[in-house]
């Protein structure tokens, strides 16, 4: 029993070995087992590989873009901006910075008052030549009203100027302009108008600034002002940078002695809120050294009225202020209250006919109800009022009023001699807190 | 053996991510940021071109904008801007155009219109392209509608509708 036992042991040990591989079979063997376990190896980094894919540019997952990310931005060394306009201007202009007032002063009348201080301002205008809007509305944040990926605008002065900031103010006047204003998208229609003002100092003792330096000194700054860079950045990568001192600008200032100030009380060019009326805003500012070249659509000027056909001219105040609308060369008409340069309505806020700043559908909507059914008939004539082609001649303007209604300018008296312009309009001396 | 357990550690860790990141997704869905429309953020990116051809004219407006609507202190306000441009030309026998006294452009955009004209000198070069009369904030609001022209010249009236395409995309 135990040999047969035996037997077949022998038997399934010797099957078993005529069972088992060679040496070539072994190789074959280790083959198998590998040519699995590799492509494990390679197919577990490619699902990683993958998945870091799939989690990285999922959109609003984990990692998401950022607002930031999201706008398109030129890459470097592309030309997308062009510099059409630089200006530069130094004086005190309370018109135009409006905005940009100091504490008021207690004077001794009990009533208290605000001044302006001297700024050293620059006007950059730009234009899109790239072939989208640059910046973005995008990110927008309401409460600090700020604009995460809009364009931003900084002067970089270069050394010689920072040397004569140095000698002049005894600080540097671009660590951070005191004023900006400019849109956060530069379009690719229209462009866009920057505005940086740097405080040079106050003409009053306020503890705060520092006083204005002499008028050769800001004569001195002025003359090196365009020893800057303009730079054009989003998300600070910079898109731009111009030299001025090799640019296009005009340089500008308004000195004490030029200035006349003007207590004006007619109403020719209110807008809404009392604008240019002295008894609420201050005397108006006129610069009288203005040139005379400057002096370009939008400008509002002081000038003497002329003498008028059919016109008791007793009724008509000897100076005005206007704006002027029409160059020399231009043909200006008015249809249904629009006023048309060249056949063409122009552009601007002051195109139509408007009563305290309210165009005709607004004034119908909110004020025609205070009217008697004559004046209605009236206040709509003057809404649709029109005048025919005028051919605006060399060495004249064609002024309007930014309210019509009752007021004396080149539609009634024609162009304006240049030689009538006693001088542009910078702004109100100062605004009287009642 | 270790390195295989490390690897299928790695490749766990990451589907738990991806698993998530999907959550998350389906939390916020993902915005159509350069399509016409308001996405998740309140943001709507706006650029339109008008297009169009009629007889005698073709025409050619350009719309380019951004909007934000956002909630603050529970009002709903906006933040925009938008500016256009645009042009019709002249594409029909140009000897009519030449013998022309005047030309008036006509824009209607649902309840509100705007127009121009252009009284030719006979003396001066006859020009084919006019800038159209159309605002910005004509259009701004209504971008799917049509612009409506209407060409008179001489009196004689054509229609001409520009009709607006996503350029956004």
């Amino acid at each position: 029993m135990e040999d047969n036992q035996y037997e077949d042991d022998q038997k399934k040990l010797q099957s078993s070995i005529g069972e088992s591989p060679s040496k070539g079979d072994k190789n074959e063997d280790v083959n198998k087992e590998a040519f699995p376990r590799r492509w494990i190896y390679i197919g577990g980094i490619a699902c990683i590989v993958i998945l870091s894919f799939l989690l990285y540019y999922s959109e609003n997952g984990m990692w998401s873009k950022t607002e930031k990310e999201r706008i398109p931005i030129p890459n470097e060394n592309e030309d997308v901006l062009k510099l059409e306009m630089g200006l530069i201007e130094i004086g005190t202009n309370p018109f135009r910075e409006g905005y940009f007032v100091e504490k008021p002063i207690v004077r001794n009348n009990g009533m208290s008052s605000y001044f302006h201080p001297t700024v050293l301002r620059y006007d950059i205008g730009l234009s899109n030549i790239w072939r989208e809007p640059l910046g973005s509305i995008r990110g927008y944040d309401p409460e600090e009203q700020t604009y995460e990926n809009g364009v931003s605008v900084h002067i970089e002065p270069h050394k010689e100027f920072v040397d004569l900031m140095d000698d002049v103010l005894g600080f540097n006047l671009f660590t951070e302009p005191n004023s900006f204003q400019g849109h956060p998208v530069i379009s690719t229609i229209n462009g866009n108008l920057y505005t940086l003002s740097y405080q040079v100092g106050s003409e009053f003792e306020n503890g705060d600034t520092p006083i204005v330096p002499a008028v050769k000194d800001m004569d001195l700054l002025l003359d090196h002002a365009t020893e800057v860079d303009i730079v054009v950045t989003i998300q600070e990568k910079e898109i731009g940078r111009f030299y001025l001192g090799e640019e296009m600008h005009q340089v500008y200032r308004v000195s004490e002695e030029d200035r006349l100030e003007v207590l004006y009380t007619y109403d020719n060019m209110v807008r809404g809120n009392n604008e240019y009326v002295s008894e609420v805003r201050g005397e108006i500012i006129v610069n009288q050294s203005y040139d005379k070249r400057t002096l370009q659509r939008g400008d509002v000027i002081f000038y003497q009225t002329p003498q008028m056909e059919n016109t008791n001219q007793s009724d008509v105040p000897s100076n005005s202020l206007g704006r002027i609308v029409g160059l020399p060369g231009e043909e200006v008409s008015i249809k249904d209250g629009v006023v048309y340069i060249d056949e063409e309505q122009l552009d601007r806020p002051y195109n139509k006919a408007l009563i305290q700043g309210m165009n005709k559908e607004t004034y119908l909507e909110k004020k025609i109800d205070d009217h008697t059914s004559s004046e209605k008939e009236e206040i709509l004539n003057y809404f649709d009022q029109g005048m025919e082609a005028v051919e605006v001649p060399p060495n004249t303007f064609f002024i309007l009023s930014d309210q019509w209604w009752d007021s004396f300018d080149s539609r009634v008296f024609g162009p304006l001699p240049v030689d009538e312009i006693e001088g542009k309009v910078m702004g109100y001396k100062e605004g009287i807190e009642h | 053996m270790n390195l295989q357990k490390i690897l299928f550690g790695i490749i766990g860790v990451l589907f738990f991510l991806v698993v998530v990141n999907i959550v998350i997704m389906n939390e916020n869905p993902p915005s159509q940021e350069t399509e016409n429309t308001l996405d998740d953020t309140g943001y709507k990116k706006i650029n339109y071109k008008y297009t169009g051809e009629s007889e005698h004219w073709k025409g050619e407006y350009i719309l380019e904008g951004e909007e934000i609507t956002y909630e603050s202190f529970g009002v709903l306000e906006q933040e925009y801007w938008h500016e256009g441009t645009g042009h019709v030309e002249y594409i029909g026998d140009i000897s009519k155009l030449n013998a022309a006294e005047k030309l008036d452009i006509k824009a209607e955009f649902g309840s509100s219109s705007s127009s121009m004209g252009v009284t030719f000198d006979n003396d001066a070069p006859r020009e084919t392209v006019f800038n159209l009369p159309v605002d910005s904030s004509d259009v701004f609001g209504v971008f799917e509608n049509p612009i409506e022209l209407k060409l008179i010249l001489d009196g004689e009236t054509e229609v001409l509708q520009l009709v607006p395409e996503d350029i956004s995309k």
